[in-house]
């Protein structure tokens, strides 16, 4: 008797141990959020005693949280800038920055319209408020309604710099605050344009493809453009955390590396790192 | 039978409504449940918006510190007392709140340490009277003769509790452009005056920033101009103002305003692993003359007034026609920084030069005659993080020197005096100055820093100057003044 109570207190024990083990915070990219939230799904499943919690808001946000210490892992879509290296060295913390997967860039228009392909100079004259018809790049004679993320996004330094070459957006561009929505307002919009992570690409909305080559040749954003690299707009995805947490997450981190994450990142409409 | 068989049918038909009735006034309290959840959490969010709308920050900076020798004149925090060469201090105790509306910030702050607490029996360098160190005084001592009041030589009550931010900022809401700063702020000029106390490396500013403006703050209005973060060229800023030229604390006394201006260019280069900064400031003010005398320095070898010529160079009269005249503080400055994004840490780099005509800068009307110079200065950091550690190594070289237009070599013998009342004396006030600091900084964790540092002073020597004694030293050897500051900051 005195035997099975015994084995019974050190199993409740046990047990009080194991629940009590990691939690771990995420927060950041909006186009890192559904890849994150499936791992996040699938760690738990084999790490039951494992809690996550994923938060998006923005490359910027991320990056701050880790600088104020709010989160564990900062998700990012872009690097960490100076000025956020200057206040981390302020802070007392070193960080690690790790490539977790790649991500291409789609451009979106609502289904109905009939533009099927754009040349990164067509983008960018539209997103610098040059072209505002769309009929001036042989679609329907119908304003042409720009929507961007806002600039504390990664997704938003990425397309700045690789689509407008460092030029500015137009004050009239739409400033959206999180990717849903923009594939929200341009499946609902006529004249809509936006850009957003492959990943949200859904039904109510169609993409282009893109020529870098001034119309010689059109890419279409399908993984297999991206596997093979053809696909010009594709951009690495971070994960940035404090050296000092590096052996806490090193379980983590390398799942979501291995096999099984990168599978993952794959399903979910990411680029997965092995094929860069 | 047919009429049990009836009533079996009645009871299960009143037995379905009774459960309709009670699951739809279920469901109906499950809804008005969200919906009063719903309303809950919304109410909440509203409540926290607001809250955040406000911030509070601060800082306290505990320090001990030794010199060289007790009495040591330093701008480390003031001069040490005549029987002492340590001490302990609270250097600053900074507390500040954000009201950060949509176009619009309130910003109040204030210092409550024990900078400034001058106490009766301590005496030290006489620094108020004709002929003294050019530009105004803020944290030096005086020889105070009374009680424990906190005076200056002056007669302006030195208080332990200052107030240092007080201003109101607006910004257009159409452009996000163009923002007006009304209050006491920091003057635009160059780049240490704004630089954080708590952020800077160094415990002190150079000499030079700390003479030319004093408690860096003046009350007044200020213009910038800087396109959104989202726009083209939002890497140049632009700001100019108007002030009143007495330095923070203290009241107008006189109708001039100075212009104070400063453009900014900054940019991030080679995917952010170099960032690099650099502006231009201009400083145009006027000096209400307390004499008709303004003693100019002469540009000849010899100083001469018309009809008398010395043998060595001197001050010169110009008289002016009126009390009411003013005479010119121009200030020019050029300032940059540079920080790279090594594999062994993060290299900083920033320099500063100012150069112009300075006649003395007290905070209150005097009624001693003006002596204007021509001065120069400048500073140099080197901070270099050790392999991303939280280790910085800190080196920091500055100069001041309030009188370019001498050196050591045209001091006179200190008992020069001219029976031609055209002409004053060159003498220690025009000497210049340089330190070399050597510092490590140890950013325990965001709240925490750790700073070591010791400053090494030079100042220009002359056998003339044998007899005039500062902490007891004349100035014809290196005065004995090095200062050691072992500093913890808190800052949240």
């Amino acid at each position: 008797m005195k035997k099975k109570l015994l084995i019974l207190v050190i199993a409740v024990v046990t047990m009080s141990f194991t629940f009590l083990a990691g939690s771990i915070k995420i927060k950041g990219s909006d186009t890192l959020l559904p890849l994150v939230q499936k791992w996040a799904e699938a760690y738990m499943k084999l790490n039951p005693t494992t809690s996550i919690s994923v938060t998006g808001g923005g490359s910027g946000v991320g990056i701050a949280a880790l600088i104020d210490g709010s989160t564990d892992i900062a998700t990012a879509s872009r690097q960490i800038k100076m000025d956020e290296k200057l206040k981390l060295q302020e802070a007392g913390k070193a960080y690690v920055e790790t490539i977790v997967a790649y991500d291409a860039l789609s451009v979106i228009v609502n289904p109905e319209n009939t533009v099927k392909k754009l040349t990164r100079e067509q983008l960018e004259d539209i997103y610098t408020g040059k072209t505002t018809n769309w009929k001036d790049v042989g679609g329907p004679d119908l304003q042409i309604v720009a929507y961007s993320r806002e600039s504390s996004s990664g997704t938003y330094d990425f397309f700045k710099e690789h689509v407008l070459k460092g030029k500015n957006f137009s004050s009239t561009c739409l400033m959206m605050a999180a990717t849903a929505s923009i594939v929200q307002s341009v499946g609902q919009t006529k004249g809509a344009i936006g850009y957003v992570g492959m990943a949200y690409v859904n039904s109510t909305v169609s993409d282009l493809s893109v020529s870098y080559d001034k119309g010689v040749t059109y890419i279409a954003p399908t993984m297999a453009n991206a596997i093979n690299k053809t696909y010009p707009i594709i951009r690495p995805l971070y994960f940035y955390y404090l050296k000092t947490l590096a052996a806490t997450l090193k379980p983590a981190m390398t799942w979501v590396l291995g096999a099984d994450g990168q599978k993952i990142v794959k399903e979910v409409g990411y680029v997965p790192l092995a094929t860069k | 039978m047919k009429k049990s068989r009836t009533l079996r049918i009645l009871l299960k038909v009143l037995f379905a409504l009774l459960i309709c009735t009670n699951a739809g006034r279920t469901f109906s309290q499950d809804l008005s449940k969200e919906d009063s959840l719903k309303n809950e959490v919304n109410m909440i969010k509203n409540d926290v918006a607001f809250l955040k709308k406000f911030k509070f920050s601060g800082y306290m900076q505990g320090q001990f510190q030794v010199a060289q020798k007790a009495g040591t004149a330093t701008y480390d925090g003031g001069n040490f007392a005549s029987t002492t060469d340590k001490r302990f201090m609270m250097r600053r105790a900074r507390l500040k709140l954000n009201y950060i509306g949509n176009n619009s910030e309130f910003v109040f702050q204030f210092d409550a340490s024990d900078n400034g607490n001058y106490i009766a029996g301590n005496t030290f360098t006489v620094v108020d009277s004709v002929g003294t160190v050019p530009g105004p005084h803020y944290g030096k001592p005086y020889t105070h003769t009374g009680g424990n009041v906190l005076s200056s030589g002056n007669g302006k009550m030195i208080n332990a509790f200052n107030i240092k931010d007080l201003y109101y900022k607006f910004t257009d809401p159409w452009l996000k452009t163009f923002s007006i700063t009304v209050g006491n702020m920091n003057r635009p000029f160059g780049f240490e005056i704004g630089y954080s106390s708590s952020n800077r490396e160094s415990p002190e500013r150079g000499r030079m920033s700390q003479i030319l403006f004093p408690g860096e703050r003046d009350m007044g209005a200020m213009l910038t101009i800087q396109r959104p973060s989202t726009a083209k060229l939002n890497w140049i800023k632009i700001e100019a103002g108007m002030y009143n030229g007495t330095s923070s604390g203290y009241p107008e006394y006189d109708k001039q305003k100075d212009f104070i201006g400063h453009i900014v260019l900054s940019k991030s280069l080679m995917k952010e692993h170099i960032k690099l900064s650099g502006g231009a400031s201009y400083y145009n003010g006027g000096w209400r003359a307390g004499t008709i005398n303004v003693y100019n320095m002469s540009t000849d070898d010899q100083a001469k007034d018309g009809t008398t010529t010395l043998s060595q160079k001197a001050f010169v009269l110009n008289k002016l026609s009126s009390t009411n005249d003013y005479v010119a503080r121009i200030y020019k400055g050029v300032d940059a920084q540079a920080s790279c994004d090594f594999p062994f840490g993060i290299t900083t780099l920033r320099g500063e030069y100012i150069w112009g005509q300075n006649p003395g800068t007290a905070q209150v009307q005097n009624s001693s005659d003006i002596y204007m110079r021509k001065f120069s200065g400048a500073y140099l950091y080197f901070i270099q993080n050790i392999l991303k550690s939280k280790n910085d190594i800190v080196v920091k070289y500055d100069w001041y020197d309030p009188n370019t237009d001498v050196t050591a070599s045209d001091m006179p013998t200190t008992t020069t005096t001219y029976s031609n009342g055209n002409f004053k004396s060159i003498g220690a006030n025009d000497i210049k100055y340089s330190t070399l600091g050597l510092g490590w900084v140890y950013h325990w964790d965001q709240n925490v820093k750790i700073t070591a540092y010791y400053e090494i002073m030079k100042n220009e020597t002359s056998n003339n100057l044998k007899t005039t004694l500062i902490n007891g030293e004349g100035l014809n050897g290196d005065l004995t003044d090095n200062v050691f500051t072992l500093r913890i900051q808190y800052k949240f």
